[in-house]
């Protein structure tokens, strides 16, 4: 039996990732912002005895091939084969989600409309007749509440038992189709023709609603009664700042540094003692267990003991991406980033860039305009990614322990300050443009599913383990490698090819408080990737600890670094160090992406560039403004 | 023998690493970081 192709449409915000998810088993991100998906998804399934592939299309409010999210919905519904067409609506918003309905219809497509979110539309009180409804519009019609495996299997019933070649559009829709095809067939001007467009099908809207829909009783729902206070009014600011503060104070004084503590112990100290005795009593040569316990364990551990922290601060994340808050953030902004010459859609893309700057700058695709676009990615790589968040969070702890958390959220909003900056200056000088319009839709606040912010976590999360034992991995054994040896032989670190090229990256920042060679070759190594600075310190300030004190091997690891890095760095230099490494050059990954996504290597020469120098620049400050102070 | 052991499998260990780091790079993806939407990286495997 043949293969059944099913594409899901709609609106945004309409639930259609999730019901790809439970339908698919996929893990694919749901957004709860428009232009989460840039592009289409494709997964399979199997019900009784029938192979079914499924489409996640992006959501789009209309099909008039204006914006990239359109023509991937147009073009794939018009040029594929497909057995079924089911159009995702939110019951909650029936009547403008019916737009899309109306002219998905006016190309001829089949739909099978799936009512969805219809828990939240009793709540508010639209009563939605399905009877009424099939026979207004002339195509099946089926409810589901989304996250439901009663809806699941409703819809893996009705896929698998509609043919759909029985329905035809009822009698008001083809009217209706006729007087559009009569309208697009004038000779009047296109704007006019749009007008007359969009009045036809709004009075077909109006007659299906007053036909199946019942809206005399509702209320104001939850959400706007909400958003007076989070997305409105003078509080709107101060409140975003709360919550991504509390965001801080969990991932760092509550939750998150306590288990990494307990990790660093058992990794850095417990670990590194128990491997060094093992390989010695089996008899490895010395150079080898060095190589094991100094540079890879040392390397990959210190990278490790992060890890808490990180999958923290993505939980939490993604617990409020799925409430419907990071929505309002981009409306909350939108002022801000509008005298960027920007809109709040831009908040969207550098929101990813907290996780990676690889993702944000492709979300960047979602941006309307070619200027916002290119702005948006040129400036995501000054926030802090996760792979920043290391760097950040060691400085913070050794040199502010007592205000740590507090030091990581200014440098977060550093980051942002920085990247609006930026956006101001790239849109006055390099993009010298129009910007465009700004239509967001708040999405209903909810409770989110446990399930699909703890499979964002871990996916997460996982990404960044996987660094920890690849590149990391490999940058450490290069970095122990570059540390013992010059090109003579084996050496004293002092006089290897990493102390080499540290010392020459240091001539760099004998203003800024930190010409080590250590802090010279880690911020090297950071353009590998970000954590290999934290990786390249570990190595460093360990391994010279290691060989130097002996009373210091029953210390953790944390305790090793700071032995070495307490006299390399005072706490202004280390926050200046912190400033540096916050914005200067994207990692090699970012900067392949910048090359694809802004189509060249002059994007990436002058993204390279144009952060270190900027980095240099604002650390330089930093440093000797704090010296002026007295700090 | 122990050393050669040890050896080894370090030497694989950062084959395999430096491959995978080498292919993301001629690729131009990113480990999964629970982004998908936003990227095309991994999505030849899905």
């Amino acid at each position: 039996m043949a293969t059944l192709a099913v594409a899901l449409t709609g609106n945004p915000n309409t639930g259609k990732s999730t019901i790809f998810n439970e339908l698919t088993g996929a893990r694919q991100k749901i957004g709860n912002w428009p232009g989460v998906t840039v592009d289409k998804k494709v997964g399979y399934t199997r019900y009784k005895d029938r192979a079914i592939s499924i489409v996640d299309l992006p959501g789009t409010y209309s099909v008039n091939a204006r914006s990239p999210e359109e023509k991937i919905v147009i073009d794939y519904l018009m040029n594929n084969k497909l057995d079924l067409v089911m159009d995702v609506v939110d019951s909650s918003n029936i009547e403008r989600n019916l737009f899309l309905t109306v002219q998905l219809l006016e190309q001829g497509i089949p739909l099978l409309i799936d009512l969805n979110m219809q828990d939240d539309a009793e709540r508010r009180g639209i009563r939605i007749d399905v009877k009424k409804l099939e026979e207004a519009i002339g195509m099946p019609v089926v409810e589901t509440v989304g996250r439901s495996s009663k809806s699941t299997r409703k819809l893996l019933d009705v896929f698998t038992d509609t043919v759909m070649s029985q329905y035809h559009v009822s009698a008001q829709v083809q009217e209706h189709i006729d007087r559009v095809q009569a309208i697009r067939a004038k000779d009047i001007p296109d704007s006019s023709k749009e007008e007359a467009l969009i009045e036809a099908r709004y009075e077909l809207i109006d007659k299906i609603m007053a036909q199946a829909v019942n809206t005399e009783h509702v209320s104001q729902s939850v959400s706007e009664k909400l958003d007076r206070y989070l997305a409105n009014g003078f509080l709107a600011l101060p409140i975003f700042l709360a919550i991504l503060y509390a965001v801080f104070q969990i991932t760092f004084t509550w939750i998150g540094q306590p288990i990494a503590d307990v990790l660093d112990d058992v990794i850095n100290t417990d670990f590194v003692a128990f491997m060094t005795d093992f390989l010695t009593d089996a008899g490895v040569a010395d150079w080898l267990v060095s190589l094991v316990c100094d540079g890879i364990i040392a390397g990959v551990g210190a990278v490790l003991t992060f890890v808490p922290l990180i999958f923290v601060l993505f939980f939490c994340l993604s617990f409020l991406d799925g409430t419907g808050y990071m929505a309002r953030i981009a409306f909350i902004m939108d002022p801000i980033m509008r005298r960027c010459g920007l809109t709040g859609k831009g908040v969207m893309p550098l929101m990813m860039g907290f996780g990676c700057g690889v993702p944000a700058i492709m979300g960047a695709r979602a941006l309307d305009s070619e200027k916002d676009r290119m702005v948006s990615i040129l400036v995501t790589p000054f926030l802090t990614c996760g792979a920043k968040l290391p760097i950040m969070a060691l400085f913070a702890a050794m040199f502010f322990p007592d205000q740590a958390a507090n030091v990581v959220f200014a440098m977060y909003i550093a980051g942002v300050v920085m990247a609006i900056v930026a956006a101001k200056c790239l849109g006055a000088t390099v993009f010298r443009d129009k910007g465009s319009t700004f239509l967001l839709e708040l999405p209903p606040y909810r409770l989110p599913d446990m399930k699909t912010v703890l499979l964002e976590t871990w996916d997460k999360g996982k990404g960044y383990l996987v660094k920890a034992g690849t590149i990391i991995f490999a940058a450490s054994v290069l970095l122990w490698v570059m540390s013992n040896y010059n090109f003579s032989g084996p050496c004293e670190i002092e006089d290897s090819i990493l102390a080499m090229l540290g010392s020459w990256m240091s001539q760099l920042f004998v203003f800024h408080g930190f010409a080590t060679w250590e802090a010279g070759a880690a911020l090297l190594s950071g353009i590998m990737a970000k954590e290999t600075v934290v990786a390249t310190m570990g190595i460093l300030y360990g391994a010279a600890d290691v060989s130097t004190e002996a009373e210091d091997a029953i210390e953790t690891a944390g305790a090793f670094m700071n032995t070495g890095m307490a006299t390399s760095f005072t706490a202004l230099s280390a926050l200046a160090f912190m400033v540096f490494s916050q914005l200067y050059t994207p990692c090699v990954t970012a900067l392949g992406t910048i090359k694809k996504e802004a189509g060249g290597w002059k994007w990436v020469a002058f993204s390279a560039v144009y952060m270190f120098v900027t980095a240099w620049l604002i650390s330089l400050l930093v440093y000797q403004i704090g010296r002026l102070l007295g700090f | 023998m122990a050393t050669f052991l040890v050896g080894a499998l370090v030497a694989a260990a950062f084959f395999f690493a430096v491959r995978h780091v080498y292919r993301n790079f001629r690729d131009g993806k990113e480990d999964c970081c629970g982004n998908c939407s936003g990227c095309h990286g991994c999505s030849a495997k899905r």
